[in-house]
């Protein structure tokens, strides 16, 4: 598999330096991946890719991205290994599907619907069984388009006090977009909780 | 097209209080209607898009979304009332326009408001919102515009949702904070309302239109039984515009209108003239045809008028100039053997060559705006100095009068404007009648008329040919027979010694001293 490589940037051999930190350290990081929209979907897979592949990592992935059944292959094809994430769906209701259920996947009908997100995540880290575990939140960016800034910060807040209780690695994907925007406002907002931040350059 | 903003634009330029930037618009992408926007929708406008079922009011609205993205670099969101996100994005595939990588967060938005009053645990079932229902709904659609810095939004349809609101008040309220909440962000805005029968204008409640500040008014057009799609601006503040309506179709681009063929007049009519070839003809005509001139040719059936057609071709063709054949009676292969037949001249040959183009439709298959736009996309492709229509009376049968009026009129206009010499062909209903002519001021429309006509004489039926009319040049005006032989049209000398050859009541012309002795031998006894 050849590297991610962005503008000179090595994200591959970043993470490669980065994750073995955090597992020495216990686990319970909390990071911040922050990229700019067009290099979004190569830098996600490629993080899964990682994750699951070179650290043997198990994990849950929130997605506000894809819906369930046409992620799969793209991830499959980039050599994820897929038996090793449970996934979250916040698309395929919003987008009017009916999705066949999937011990593998819960289906939210928004984003709006923060409560079922956290539920979901939470249910499926007992099932989790692996030695290094991680929650990729795909994205806050998404999330934050239908709730206001005060409740994606609490519900962040929370959510990661959680995964750092149990050692569970947590990647906040967020997209790049304006300075002064809500976006970059709960970048701000969040820097208290981060153990650490990736940005991609543009 | 000169711009023109009114209001708070000329207060802006002169140093006003109001954030409104001079001229800043949302295009269309799409050159037609941006045209008749005068360059595109004032930025920040709420725009109703009004108009029935299969119109294409989704097809438009996607179309500029992905435009504004693509071709502007302006994020948008789609918002569905009615049919799911899924749906509305399978629809689409098949456009060229469409770009599936683009639907993403912060690109091309897309969501379904029932998922959102759904987990806003508002009913959206019944037909009883209230305000508060409404204020979450629009701090939603506020958060969604600021949080992506979306200048594009899409609400499809604003009738499901007025239908869902508890009273007219209501439906006021909604449309009013929605247009200033996205007018101040900046934020354009397509409203689709549906329109479901004639004793609506624009929309259901009929309160839409008026807090709108655009209305397109989408529609079927039932043309004598062709049916064709146009778009009108009704109203559009902050701009001027066009008004007229503008016919399009949908295609695999989206959105194409049929383009203008518009009445101008020529600035340079050249003194050249271009002779038919037609034997003894050019003689009556002084040597020809003026260039870029227009001739009705018209006659009853069998007289010759495709004959003339293909000889006058012939003539230009045989000199390197280009011939445009626009055939609506027969098909291609029929006009080859004609062609070949008599006047004896290979027309497969010169349309390989590139000389000739033979362009062949039936014409119940094209809508009025289509015939136009197949005159100047053949034109317009092809550069022809010579053009034959076969014929008008074909169109006839498919057009209400009015409108072959304005399609001979427009493409008379566009021919000359081209450079065009052109002959239409028109036939006249009866064998001896030449009604057609001047029915509804045809007649006034070409430069020159030519008619061809059957007189019977000593019990057989001979053809004879004159000319009406010239413009701007003298011409034969007997009337004079014509034969059809082998290698075409031989035109002759006038009938001697006959009279009322035009009207049909035909008479030997008998000679004053023919009847002074007829007198002499009757008083003789």
């Amino acid at each position: 598999m050849t590297e991610l490589t962005i503008s000179g940037f090595n994200f591959t051999e970043l993470l490669r330096k980065r994750l073995p930190i955090y597992h020495k350290a216990g686990g319970g990081k909390i990071t911040l991946l922050d990229t700019p929209q067009q290099y979004h979907l190569p830098v996600t897979l490629e993080l899964l890719r990682v994750l699951t592949t070179e650290f043997d990592s198990s994990g849950v992935y929130m997605t506000t991205m894809k819906v369930y059944s046409e992620l799969v292959p793209i991830l499959d094809a980039h050599e994820v290994d897929v038996s090793k994430i449970y996934f979250v769906d916040v698309v395929s209701k919003m987008y009017g599907l009916e999705p066949e259920r999937t011990p593998r996947c819960e289906f939210v009908s928004s984003p709006i619907n923060i409560q079922s997100i956290k539920n979901a995540v939470s249910g499926y880290l007992d099932k989790l069984t692996s030695q290094r575990r991680f929650v990729v939140f795909d994205s806050l960016t998404t999330i934050l388009l239908y709730n206001s800034l005060p409740r994606i910060v609490q519900f962040t807040t929370d959510i990661a006090e959680h995964l750092k209780a149990q050692h569970v690695d947590a990647i906040l994907v967020m997209m790049t977009t304006a300075k002064g925007s809500t976006n970059d406002k709960l970048i701000a907002e969040l820097k208290p909780i981060l153990d650490d931040r990736i940005d991609i350059p543009d | 097209m000169a711009k023109k903003i009114q209001g708070n634009a000329a207060a802006k330029a002169d140093g006003g209080p109001f954030p409104y930037v001079q001229g800043d618009v949302s295009k269309t992408g799409i050159e037609e209607l941006d045209l008749a926007l005068n360059g595109g929708v004032p930025k920040g406008s709420c725009v109703l898009l009004a108009g029935g079922s299969g119109v294409g009011k989704t097809i438009l609205a996607m179309q500029w979304l992905f435009n504004g993205f693509k071709k502007f670099n302006e994020p948008g969101i789609y918002i569905t009332t009615t049919e799911p996100v899924f749906k509305a994005v399978n629809n689409m595939r098949n456009f060229s326009f469409f770009d599936q990588t683009l639907i993403s967060p912060l690109q091309i938005h897309m969501t379904d408001l029932r998922s959102i009053m759904q987990d806003l645990n508002i009913d959206y079932t019944k037909g009883d919102m209230s305000w508060q229902d409404v204020e979450n709904i629009l701090s939603i659609i506020k958060n969604l515009v600021e949080g992506m810095g979306a200048k594009r939004l899409v609400v499809d349809s604003v009738t499901a949702i007025c239908y869902r609101l508890k009273d007219e008040n209501l439906i006021r309220m909604f449309i009013f904070r929605l247009g200033t909440m996205l007018s101040n962000l900046n934020c354009t805005t397509m409203l689709m309302s549906e329109v479901a029968s004639a004793d609506q204008m624009y929309s259901p409640f009929g309160i839409e239109e008026f807090i709108s500040d655009g209305i397109f008014k989408l529609e079927y057009i039932n043309r004598n039984g062709t049916y064709v799609r146009s778009i009108r601006v009704v109203k559009m503040r902050g701009t001027d515009f066009d008004g007229s309506p503008h016919y399009y179709r949908i295609t695999k681009e989206g959105y194409s209108f049929f383009s203008r063929v518009e009445l101008k007049e020529m600035k340079d009519v050249p003194d050249v003239r271009l002779p038919t070839s037609i034997n003894g003809l050019d003689r009556m005509l002084g040597g020809g045809l003026f260039k870029s001139t227009t001739t009705l040719l018209t006659g009853s059936s069998g007289t010759g008028k495709s004959l003339f057609g293909l000889q006058f071709l012939r003539a230009g063709l045989e000199k390197g100039e280009r011939g445009l054949l626009l055939g609506f009676e027969e098909g291609k292969a029929q006009i080859y053997k004609n062609a070949k037949h008599c006047p004896e001249v290979d027309f497969e040959a010169f349309e390989k060559k590139g000389v000739l183009r033979v362009v062949c439709r039936f014409p119940e298959y094209l809508s009025f705006e289509e015939h136009l736009q197949l005159v100047k996309n053949e034109v317009e492709s092809f550069k022809p100095v010579r053009v034959i229509v076969d014929s008008l009376s074909s169109l006839e049968k498919i057009f209400p009068h009015e409108s072959l009026l304005d399609y001979t009129r427009r493409i008379n206009y566009f021919l000359k404007w081209n450079g065009c010499t052109s002959i239409l062909i028109n036939a006249d209903e009866g064998i001896f009648e030449t009604s057609a002519i001047t029915q509804g001021h045809l007649s006034t429309i070409p430069d020159n008329i030519i008619l061809l006509k059957y007189v019977e004489i000593e019990s057989s039926m001979r053809r004879f040919i004159t000319v009406l009319k010239m413009r701007g040049s003298d011409h034969d005006k007997t009337l004079r027979e014509y034969v059809i032989e082998k290698a075409g049209i031989h035109v002759k000398d006038s009938f001697k010694g006959i009279q009322g050859v035009f009207s049909g009541n035909v008479h030997r012309n008998v000679e004053q001293e023919e009847i002074l002795k007829a007198f002499k031998d009757l008083s003789r006894g």
